[in-house]
């Protein structure tokens, strides 16, 4: 190998793996498997694999070859060696192209099948372009590649949303006009070219100072910080866990600068009506691009006070310090999700409550806004990211490390309750047999703490997350505490205990939920056999001075109606004692969480009569069934309540 | 009672960083007012025995215990009686030296301002001074600072004078460390290693050489000073073809002979006495040679 060859296969490496994650995850992107139900699926993560990468992977893509040199602390070692910095930028320059140019055309592509290629593709263009233009000179100003990724995008950010505006505009009078989008095209090109040249410039005459990295930058920045806050912030002689909170503060500064890029951004949208009382656009690409920036501080919040210490070397000597590893990473997870949700979330929110306080109606722009799926998706983000950090060396690999964890949180969601499905389906001998055992009057609270009063599965999701969250977090702080080990495939090691918990939990859940479903069901199946005896007994007796309240056995019902194997099983030798109410007489509440109504029909052919009735079993359970239903009516409200 | 303790007791400690094992059984005692060297080539073990001495590595088999304490079951504990100084130092960009002496100082029950102000007067350190600004050698000199601060009783010093000029170093050994064991004699003790043993010469008590992960030696200084001489003789013609058992190494020069002895130096110093050589000296090894001569046997 030449010298020259040896040079560009270590910037090729370097940019290698994670090209290769950006290329499968745009491969995946490009899969449509069509689904016939609502519910949430993995798959649906898929189609935010196309925003992301061109929002955020590729310009980040863009920011590492020179990220990595202070990432790694060798760009004293590169500008040492005696190569002509032109060269040097050159060669990284041509390298970022070589890897964004396919990475950015696959990413279009498949943005563009999921947005029809409309001005949305265009936006995502010009972001690329932009993003990838301006990544030298951010990096060299912030001095890391994330903090370059956030210089160059909240730089051009508010280009965008202004450039956003006008094309919305174009859109409401008709279709845009060439001479639009032409003098967009030379925009973009002449922004892009004046930025690569600045960042040839500033590599050109980069000096390299003493100390981490943007420190230059962001002494600037803080240069606007109130004297107050600096005076709070500075550590004092006596406060130790005061003082660790100030530190973490700190190691969150480029999370409080995209807080307040995120604050401009929610106003420009309101301020330029892309955000609307009652009207919040999810899928309008600015509104996206300002949730993925919420994403993107979430991230951060979660990767970068532990991923930055460790790349200062600073980890290690504060464990050495008398106070607890424990109290060391609570205190960083807690401000960590806390300085997310505050920043990620409470940012936005309360720029759109205090605009809709000035329009008379604080609640009226969020009130289309999924907020609770922000909050969740904020919390998610920041724990998973933090967990990265534990696992892997530094901001940069544990941010990038979050995409694909997450994306193998879903899958193995989905593939644990996949199995609990089939686990389900094919072993149906042993729950006939289980289902042949258990009274399914008796199991009524049972079933009902596991799907929740409205079916809405919250206490086993509780027990799920719970589990998950406990595995999560004693693994996390086990590597918070632990020597990073740089061995080989020790990350992807460290991945497998999460990922068999939920696969496990969601296996249980899914079984669990299954058979309590079907336990209901076999419930309601009975109830509504007896019913339909119930009230073809009660029509017959309806023109021969029908008493009000009857008793019968199961034999009489099976009189009345088919009753199934099941039904004659768990009625035979109960009384069924029937009370007839008067028609059309409303129903007194329902008494959830034990009691749930459903649509039943009456007799064939004729009006149904309502009546209230008890099943009393022979094994000293009682169910309570209450047919009401409107004059002249064919069907009604079947509720039943088993104790 | 309390001397009756060990500073530092570690016994058949084993560590591997996967399957490259770095410490192999081994085993020291440090005793309270004591200064302990750990020497050894790059790569030998030091830094990562200091690690599991901090439980910031769990050894793999073996039991350390620090004033009679697991460091394991009472992390907290073990901390407070010691202060490190880690071979690579590192402080938070942001803060200048008097806010990270600061948030250093809120960790601990004790910090001796006084000394604090000498010593930064000692080192002409600005406290004003940013952390991001500071050269290696004045991050080195803030980490002994807040090492010596707290006045705990035990220093734990990896490679500390790494980056030091030589005044700084000369000062920091001859006047802060023996300050810091003046402080309460009888009771603190140094656990250091360093590659520079001749600058610790006069501070060390006892110590272990340490090689591929295994202790090689272990004597108090003086014992080692009285156990490895070197011989010199002058012969007026040839050299005597003697064998000397108890010889670590010998080397001719033209007439000239020199034998390093492991504890055999009167024998064979009697038999070359026998030899008649025109000179015959007897001299004590410096630390350093003996840690050469181990290391080269």
């Amino acid at each position: 190998m030449t010298p020259r060859s040896i040079q560009l296969y270590k910037e090729v490496r370097q940019l290698f793996w994670p090209w290769a994650c950006l290329v499968l995850g745009g491969f995946l992107s490009l899969l449509h498997i069509p689904r016939d139900d609502y519910s949430w699926s993995p798959v649906d993560l898929l189609n935010w694999i196309p925003p992301f990468g061109c929002f955020l992977a590729i310009p980040l893509l863009a920011a590492l070859p020179l990220g990595n040199e202070f990432q790694h602390r060798t760009i004293t070692l590169l500008l040492a060696q005696p190569v002509d910095r032109r060269e040097i930028w050159l060669r990284k320059t041509m390298v970022t192209l070589v890897a964004v140019l396919p990475v950015a055309i696959l990413y279009l592509f498949s943005f563009g099948r999921i947005q029809e290629f409309d001005m949305d593709f265009w936006m995502a263009a010009v972001w690329i372009v932009a993003a990838t233009a301006g990544s030298v000179a951010g990096t060299l100003v912030a001095r890391s590649a994330i903090g370059g990724l956030a210089l160059s995008s909240s730089f051009f950010g508010v280009l965008f949303v202004a450039w956003s505006k006008l094309a919305e505009s174009q859109r409401h009078h008709g279709n845009i006009s060439s001479a639009f989008l032409w003098a967009t095209g030379i925009v973009v090109v002449g922004y892009a070219v004046s930025i690569m040249l600045l960042g040839r410039r500033m590599f050109l005459r980069f000096q390299i100072a003493e100390g981490p990295h943007g420190e230059i930058g962001l002494a600037t920045a803080t240069r606007f910080v109130p004297q107050f806050a600096i005076d709070w912030l500075r550590s004092r002689p006596r406060g130790a866990i005061l003082n660790l909170i100030r530190r973490e503060v700190r190691l969150l500064r480029v999370v409080w600068l995209l807080a307040l890029l995120s604050f401009v951004t929610w106003s420009c949208l309101v301020t330029f009506h892309f955000v609307k009382p009652h009207d919040f656009p999810v899928e309008s690409p600015p509104v996206a691009l300002a949730t993925l920036l919420g994403l993107l501080i979430a991230l951060l919040a979660g990767a970068l006070p532990l991923g930055e210490e460790k790349t200062q070397g600073t980890h290690t000597w504060q464990l050495t310090l008398p106070i607890s590893s424990w109290t060391q990473w609570s205190v960083k997870l807690s401000v960590a999700l806390c300085t997310s949700l505050l920043t990620a979330v409470g940012v936005p929110l309360s720029v759109l409550l205090v605009s809709g306080s000035l329009v008379g109606a604080p609640l009226s722009y969020i009130g289309n806004a999924p907020l609770l799926v922000f909050v969740l998706e904020a919390f998610i983000i920041t724990l998973v990211a933090f967990w990265c950090s534990c696992v892997v060396k530094g901001t940069v690999r544990a941010a990038l490390w979050c995409f694909p964890m997450l994306f193998a949180l879903g899958l193995a969601g989905a593939l644990g309750s996949w199995m609990g499905t089939i686990a389900i389906d094919h072993s149906k001998f042993f729950v006939d047999l289980l289902f042949a055992k258990i009274d399914p009057f008796r199991a009524n609270r049972i079933v009902t703490s596991v799907l929740g009063s409205s079916g809405s599965h919250v206490p086993l999701l509780a027990v799920l997350v719970g589990a998950l969250l406990a595995v999560g977090l004693i693994q996390s702080h086990r590597l918070f505490r632990g020597q990073l080990e740089d061995r080989k495939f020790h990350a992807i090691k460290s991945v497998f205990p999460p990922l068999a918990t939920l696969i496990l939990c969601c296996f249980l859940a899914a079984t669990v939920l299954l058979f309590a479903w079907r336990l209901r069901q076999e419930q309601v199946d009975i109830a509504r056999e007896a019913h339909v005896a119930i009230e073809a007994l009660e029509t017959s007796a309806n023109g021969t001075n029908a008493l009000n309240v009857q008793e019968f056995t199961l034999d009489d019902l099976a009189k009345g109606g088919p009753l199934s194997v099941q039904s004659r099983h768990w009625l035979s030798n109960s009384t069924i004692v029937v009370r007839r109410e008067a028609d059309g007489t409303q129903p007194a509440s329902l008494f959830w969480p034990y009691e749930y109504a459903s649509l039943a029909p009456a007799a064939p052919g004729k009006n149904a009569i309502s009546y209230s009735a008890t099943i009393h079993t022979p094994r000293g359970s009682e169910c309570n069934l209450r047919f009401w239903a409107s004059p002249s009516s064919q069907t009604g409200f079947l509720s039943q309540s088993c104790q | 009672m309390t001397n009756a303790i060990p500073a530092i007791q570690i016994e058949n400690l084993s560590y591997a960083y996967g399957r490259a094992e770095a410490v192999h059984q081994l085993n020291l005692n440090v005793r309270p007012g004591r200064c302990y060297g750990l020497f050894g080539r790059n790569g030998a073990g030091k830094t990562t025995t200091m690690k599991c001495l901090l439980n910031l590595l769990r050894p793999k088999s073996g039991q350390i215990r620090v004033f009679g304490i697991d460091p394991a079951k009472n992390e907290v504990e073990v901390k407070k009686r010691l202060a490190y100084v880690p071979d690579q130092v590192a402080f938070y960009p942001w803060m200048t030296v008097r806010e990270t002496l600061d948030y250093l100082a809120s960790f601990r029950e004790n910090w001796n301002r006084k000394i604090e102000l000498e010593l930064l007067e000692r080192f002409r350190l600005d406290a004003a001074q940013r952390a991001a600004n500071l050269s290696k050698g004045q991050r080195t000199q803030v980490a002994l600072i807040a090492a010596v601060c707290p006045e705990t009783d035990l220093l734990v010093l990896d490679e500390p004078t790494s980056g030091l000029d030589p005044i700084v170093r000369r000062e920091f050994i001859e006047t802060v460390i023996g300050a810091y064991q003046e402080g309460h004699p009888g009771q603190r003790a140094i656990f250091v290693s360093t590659h520079l043993i001749s600058e610790f010469e006069g501070l060390i008590d006892e110590f272990t050489i340490m090689d591929a992960g295994r202790a090689m030696l272990t004597l108090q200084a003086d014992e080692a000073r009285e156990r490895y001489r070197k011989i010199r003789a002058r012969f007026g013609s040839t050299l005597p073809t003697i064998k000397f058992d108890g010889a670590l190494s010998s080397r001719t020069n033209g007439r000239d002979l020199e034998i390093v002895a492991n504890g055999a130096s009167s024998t064979i110093e009697q038999r070359l006495r026998a030899e008649n050589p025109e000179e015959l000296s007897t001299e004590s090894l410096s630390l350093e040679e003996i840690f050469v001569a181990t290391l080269k046997s």
